[in-house]
C-alpha cells in the first residue's frame, strides 16, 4: 500500500435518484469500505441527496448518518436563500458546529437550484464563511464553465480568508482560466477528480506548488482510485503528493473558526 | 507471493508483470486543452506505470496527411514504443488513397475516425461513402478506432472488420443492441463515466471486446488505469483489457 495520507474532499453519500437502484449513492459502510480498500484515511463526504430534492434534507441525514465516524468529516450544501429553503448565513455556524462541519460546498449546474455561479445570490453566505474561514467547494457538475472567470476573481478577491476549491468533471477548454487564478490568488485550489491531463501535477506544481491542486474522488460517480493513482505516480517529491493527498486541506481545515 | 495489480499499483509500483498497451493515444497538441507532456515526453509516464506500448494517431494536426508523416516517423524512430494509426479526412484526401499509403507504405497498424474533425456531416448527409474505408480495413486486418462517424449499420454490415468504439465503456445501452456484433469493441478512453461502467460494460460484451486507452496527453495514464483497476474485475479480465485484447488485435507477437 502506498504511505500517503489521503483525505478526500469530493465524495457523496446516501440515496440519489439519478442512479442505478443500490449501485449508486452509497451508504457511510460502503464509503469506509471502499477507503479502507484503497488506504485512503479520511474523507470529507456530503450527502448526494441534497443535490435534488428537499433543500436542507440532505444536511440532516448526513450529520445524522456521520455522527460517531471520526474518519468522516461532513460537508454541508450550500444554495441560494433568497426565498428561505437553503441554509443561511445566520443559521451556518451553529449547524456546522453541530455536527463538525468545516466545509461547504456549492453546486452548479442544469439542474441545481443555481446553473452558473451568481454571487449576489450567496454574499451573506461569503461572508459568514469569510469571518470563520470555512473553505468553499465550488462543484461545477457538468462543466467548468458553470463558474465563470469574474465571479470566481470576485469570490477570491473580496472574501480572501475562503479557500476555494474548484471542482469540475473533465477537462476542456476553460481550463486556461485556472492558470489565470493560481498565478493571482493563493486560496484558489482545484480538486483532482476530474483533472486528469497528463502531467497536469506536475506542471502546477512546478508553478505554483503543490498546495494548489487538492486530491478528490467525485465517488460515487468515479472510482477514487483514478485520482489517486495519479498521484501516486505522479513525477514530484513525495512531500508534495502528501500536500496534494490531503496535506493542504488539513491545513485549511485546521483554520477554521468553531 | 504474487502481487495484484490493483495492489502494485497502490505501491506506485510499474505494472511491468502484465502487458499494458494504451489504445487511444495522439500525438502532438490540441487546441482544446492545453497539455505540458506531449510526444516522446509521454514515455517517461509510461515507464512509471509500465505502459509498454502507445498506439499514437495524428487527429491534432489540421492537415491530415502531415499529422500521418509525423505518427508514421515517431513510431520509426520509437519502434519498440509506438504503434501509428492512420487518420482520415474526407475533405483533404481521397479517402482509400490516404489510407493505402498510410497502410501499405508507412506500415500504419489502425485507423482513427474521428466526426468531431472529420464534420459530423460527412458521412450522414451522404457526401463521402465511407464503405469502401471500412472494406478496405477489413480485408488489411486494420482495426478502426472510431470516434463517431461509424454506424451500428457499418459494424452490422462490416463483420469482418473490427470497429472499436472510442470512449464506449459508457454505451451501454448501444452496446446492448451490437452484443451479437463480435467485431464491436469499445475502448475505455476519456470519458467521465460512472465507475460502475466498465463491470458493466463487461457483463454486457464479455472482457474481450474491451480495450484499456488513456486518450493521453488529454489523460493521464495512471488516472484511466484506475477505472480498470478498481472496477472488480478479475485479474485475467483486467489483463485482456489493459493489453492482451490490443495485442491480438494488432498481431503483436508477445
Amino acid at each position: 500500500m502506498h504511505a500517503l495520507n489521503f483525505l478526500d474532499c469530493n465524495c457523496g453519500v446516501g440515496p440519489w435518484a439519478g442512479g442505478s437502484g443500490a449501485r449508486y449513492g452509497d451508504s457511510v459502510a460502503t464509503l469506509l469500505g471502499k477507503m479502507d480498500s484503497l488506504g485512503i484515511a479520511e474523507a470529507c463526504p456530503y450527502a448526494l441527496s441534497e443535490y435534488e430534492g428537499n433543500a436542507g434534507s440532505g444536511n440532516a441525514e448526513l450529520a445524522e448518518a456521520l455522527r460517531g465516524q471520526p474518519r468522516l468529516h461532513p460537508v454541508l450544501v450550500v444554495g441560494p436563500n433568497a426565498c428561505g429553503e437553503f441554509l443561511s448565513a445566520r443559521d451556518l455556524p451553529a449547524r456546522m458546529s453541530a455536527c463538525g462541519a468545516r466545509m461547504a460546498r456549492l453546486p452548479l449546474g442544469p439542474f441545481t437550484a443555481m446553473k452558473e455561479l451568481e454571487v449576489r445570490l450567496i454574499e451573506d453566505l461569503l461572508d459568514e464563511m469569510n469571518l470563520r474561514r470555512i473553505p468553499l467547494l465550488i462543484d461545477c457538475i457538468a462543466s467548468i464553465d458553470q463558474a465563470p472567470l469574474d465571479p470566481l476573481i470576485e469570490i477570491l478577491s473580496t472574501w480572501q480568508n475562503i479557500h476555494v476549491i474548484l471542482s469540475f468533471p473533465k477537462v476542456e477548454a476553460g481550463e486556461r482560466r485556472l492558470f489565470y487564478l493560481w498565478e493571482r490568488f493563493n486560496n484558489f485550489h482545484v480538486e483532482l477528480a476530474g483533472y486528469q491531463g497528463l502531467g497536469m501535477i506536475e506542471d502546477v506544481s512546478r508553478r505554483f506548488g503543490g498546495s494548489r491542486i487538492i486530491y478528490g474522488s467525485r465517488y460515487p460517480h468515479f472510482t477514487p482510485m483514478q485520482s489517486m493513482l495519479q498521484v501516486i505516480y505522479s513525477a514530484v517529491e513525495p512531500s508534495v503528493k502528501q500536500e496534494i493527498a490531503g496535506g493542504t486541506l488539513r491545513r485549511v481545515l485546521g483554520e477554521v473558526v468553531s | 507471493m504474487t502481487v495484484s495489480l490493483r495492489d502494485a499499483a497502490l505501491r506506485g509500483k510499474p505494472l511491468t508483470q502484465a502487458l499494458i498497451i494504451d489504445w487511444h493515444v495522439h500525438l502532438g497538441r490540441w487546441l482544446l486543452t492545453y497539455s505540458p507532456v506531449v510526444d516522446e515526453a509521454m514515455f517517461a509516464a509510461m515507464e512509471r506505470v509500465g505502459v509498454s506500448k502507445i498506439c499514437v494517431n495524428g487527429s491534432f494536426f489540421p492537415s491530415a496527411r502531415e499529422g500521418n508523416n509525423r505518427v508514421a516517423e515517431f513510431a520509426r524512430r520509437f519502434p519498440e514504443r509506438a504503434v501509428p494509426f492512420a487518420f482520415l479526412n474526407p475533405y483533404q484526401n481521397d479517402l482509400l488513397d490516404e489510407l493505402k499509403r498510410c497502410v501499405e507504405e508507412l506500415g500504419m497498424r489502425g485507423l482513427k475516425v474521428h466526426s468531431m474533425i472529420q464534420g459530423p456531416h460527412s458521412r450522414d448527409a451522404g457526401l463521402f461513402d465511407w464503405s469502401p474505408v471500412w472494406e478496405y480495413c477489413g480485408r488489411a486486418g486494420v482495426p478502426v478506432l472510431a470516434h463517431g462517424i461509424v454506424h451500428d449499420e457499418d459494424i452490422r454490415r462490416h463483420p469482418g472488420t473490427v470497429f472499436v468504439i472510442a470512449h464506449g465503456i459508457g454505451v451501454g445501452l448501444r452496446m446492448r443492441g451490437l452484443r451479437e456484433c463480435a467485431n464491436a469493441y469499445v475502448d475505455t478512453a476519456w470519458t467521465q463515466t460512472r465507475a460502475s461502467s466498465l463491470k458493466e460494460m463487461v457483463e454486457i460484451i464479455g472482457g474481450e471486446r474491451i480495450l484499456w486507452g488513456s486518450d493521453a496527453p488529454l489523460d493521464d495514464f495512471a488516472h484511466r488505469l484506475g477505472v480498470v483497476l478498481d472496477a472488480g474485475l478479475s485479474e485475467e479480465e483486467q489483463r485482456k483489457i489493459l493489453g492482451l485484447n490490443a495485442a491480438r488485435l494488432l498481431r503483436l507477437s508477445l
